[in-house]
């Protein structure tokens, strides 16, 4: 992304406060043209009171919010280029299909032959073309869904907002609504904001997530920047599964920390999410990168609680002689199966440069 | 028919039967209806279509003279009957006030309704409880008060004659403003009640996505909120108008007696005049009326559910 471009959104340090409750706390937040960019987070971070602010719904007790450079924090949400995707859908029971999608491009006083041009192409878009005359409670919820996403886009908003959208649909049906989210998004090339709780959901779906927590963003990145390099452990242990075990910190050197484990064993690990006053923190190493081997090789001892197949994967638990218990996931292929009995003594082994420094 | 006026505007209608133990114990209530609904009424419709007695009461001839009655003078001297519009422009005038009447409690009640439904939750009963306050006094009561606030000498004409604004009372009691303000001031509850429930189930999320989607806050309304309470702007209307066209007390205090609405016509009837048929046909001519508006709103309401 270059310095020079145009923003689609661009949040300068917004804060919320209902009461006494802080919503968000100071967040910034750059979102570029034609990105599918996902605010992901447990309930009550924050996501859904920003992008409520983005839409116009809430207002923010301090900051500035632009939409292409322009300032929108002031404007109320009649006159901001974006459109929401709700979450419960909020289609006009009073209309068909059809007006549903004409709604938002009446009230912009579109030329009528246009509305009914771009409400056809907004519904085959979604694939209703044959149910424009049906009202919205004659349809099942996945078609409420597509028809709240028809009404969203059709006026072509600078940028669309997605309130979890997908979180009141069934699995199957919510794993095909994001292959099609993610065509639609290509298609139009609008940029999109999605709001979610589904980590899966963002790693599959977004170009870049905003993990946030505390109403705080905790980190920006891809799906691949956020699950093999997280910035804390908040972060890590959200995004996907982690094993955290607890080091001293002996020196840190061009982002590349010695620790001390409790066996007194010295492992290198990343440390560029790491302040250099540091003295403690906690390794984090993903489950699939973790190794086992029998006793006698050099690594950490420990013992097998539990082993469960999984299909594709073996996933044994390993309790660690400070108690601690970690998670290892071994591929199943056609070499020997790594597989050990509950109560074997077994050795656990980091490779180099799989284990992340990080703090709280 | 009430199903169709249900407050609830996403309500389905299934058709149930009911089991043999239910209809046990609707059977008290169905005796009551029968006693004192269904055979008064009887009796209202059999007492048109007779001859009135010379001390009241009915001659048990058959005879379709009340009805003639309505329409038409028999001229003195040739005995001829002569076409009169004097007990129309009765009914006239009754629809006109009742019509105002609503229309008034319309404009006051839908924004009260709306102001409470937006309350949060622990202070909307407060509201709600305020509103029914008034209508612990009875309303005879009421409306003899309204009388003596309104009257020349009341405090509106004092205070403005003693301001220097006016010279001489304006005149407002005894008159039609006098009687639309009374029967007003009647029924506002019966407005205010049920918009009230139908803006509360309102989903607001209908109103964040109005406005999403570019529409300013008076489109809001006209294209969101008011089409999709309707059905409760349509029960409170109708909740106000039909106990006003036949309304008694506030024409005969606030009117004076001069300005006659129908609910006055037929008292006057089974009173003074002792004409018991004339005062049934009369009734009879109200309530066919009235069923008919009622008819008229469940077909659409039925038709519009079936769309």
């Amino acid at each position: 992304m270059n310095a020079q471009d145009k923003m689609a959104i661009s949040i300068r340090n917004a804060a919320k406060q209902f009461g006494n409750f802080i919503a968000l706390d100071n967040v910034s937040l750059d979102i570029a043209p034609n990105e599918f960019f996902t605010l992901l987070g447990p309930s009550g971070c924050g996501k859904t009171t920003l992008l409520r602010m983005i839409a116009g719904f809430e207002t923010a007790t301090q900051g500035e919010i632009f939409l292409y450079d322009e300032e929108i924090e002031k404007l109320p949400a009649n006159r901001r280029s974006v459109n929401t995707v709700f979450q419960q859908y909020a289609l006009f029971p009073h209309m068909t299909v059809a007006e549903n999608v004409a709604f938002g491009m009446r009230m912009l006083k579109v030329p009528k032959d246009e509305i009914t041009k771009r409400t056809s192409e907004a519904l085959s878009m979604v694939q209703l073309a044959e149910f424009s005359h049906r009202r919205p409670s004659q349809l099942s919820g996945g078609q409420q869904q597509r028809v709240a996403l028809a009404r969203a886009l059709a006026p072509k908003p600078k940028v669309l907002l997605l309130d979890e959208p997908l979180s009141a649909l069934d699995l199957k049906l919510r794993q095909s609504m994001r292959a099609e989210l993610k065509r639609i998004q290509r298609q139009t090339g609008i940029t999109f904001v999605f709001v979610t709780h589904d980590q899966e959901e963002a790693l599959t779906m977004s170009d870049r997530i905003a993990v946030m927590s505390a109403g705080k963003v905790q980190q920006v990145g891809t799906a691949k920047d956020i699950y093999e390099r997280p910035n804390n452990i908040f972060v890590a242990n959200f995004i996907g599964e982690t094993n955290l075990i607890e080091v001293k910190i002996e020196s840190i050197v061009k982002s590349v920390a010695n620790c001390r484990m409790f066996d007194g064993s010295l492992i290198a690990c990343t440390a560029d999410a790491i302040a250099a006053n540091i003295k403690t923190g906690k390794i984090s190493v993903r489950p699939e990168r973790l190794k086992l081997a029998t006793k006698s090789s050099k690594g950490i001892k420990g013992v097998v609680t539990q082993s469960i197949y999984l299909g594709t994967d073996t996933q044994h638990i390993v309790r660690l002689g400070n108690q601690t218990e970690l998670t290892i996931r071994s591929q199943n292929g056609d070499g020997p199966d790594a597989n050990y009995e509950i109560g074997q003594e077994i050795s656990v082994v980091i490779d180099p440069g799989v284990a992340r420094l990080l703090t709280e | 028919m009430a199903a169709h006026f249900n407050l609830n505007a996403n309500s389905s209608k299934p058709s149930q039967t009911i089991a043999k133990d239910q209809a046990y114990q609707l059977l008290p209530a169905v005796l009551l209806i029968c006693l004192f609904v269904v055979l008064p009424l009887c009796l209202i419709a059999i007492f048109s279509f007779l001859k009135p007695g010379t001390y009241g009461g009915v001659e048990w001839v058959f005879s379709a003279g009340s009805y003639v009655q309505f329409l038409f003078e028999q001229d003195f001297l040739t005995e001829n009957l002569v076409f009169s519009a004097n007990y129309l422009s009765i009914f006239f005038n009754s629809f006109v006030l009742a019509i105002t009447a609503t229309v008034l409690c319309l404009i006051i009640g839908f924004p009260t309704a709306y102001f409470i439904a937006t309350r949060p939750e622990r202070t909307r009963n407060i509201w709600l409880f305020a509103i029914t306050v008034p209508y612990w006094v009875n309303l005879l009561i009421r409306t003899v008060a309204m009388l003596f606030i309104i009257r020349d000498q009341g405090p509106i004409n004092s205070i403005l004659i003693a301001t220097g604004l006016i010279s001489e009372p304006i005149r407002f009691a005894y008159t039609n403003f006098a009687i639309g303000l009374g029967l007003f001031y009647s029924y506002l509850p019966f407005m205010v009640l049920p918009i009230y429930a139908a803006i509360e189930r309102l989903d607001f999320s209908l109103v964040e996505a109005a406005h999403d989607l570019y529409a300013t806050r008076r489109s809001t309304l006209w294209n969101i909120i008011i089409p999709v309470v309707k059905p409760g702007i349509i029960a409170g209307c109708l909740l106000v108008f039909i106990p006003s066209l036949g309304s008694f007390i506030a024409p005969d205090i606030l009117g004076g007696g001069k300005n006659l609405m129908i609910g006055n016509l037929i008292a006057l009837q089974f009173q003074g005049s002792r004409n018991w048929p004339f005062g049934a046909a009369v009734a009879v001519i109200l309530l066919t009326l009235v069923l008919s508006i009622l008819l008229f709103f469940a077909m659409r309401s039925a038709k519009e559910a079936r769309k």
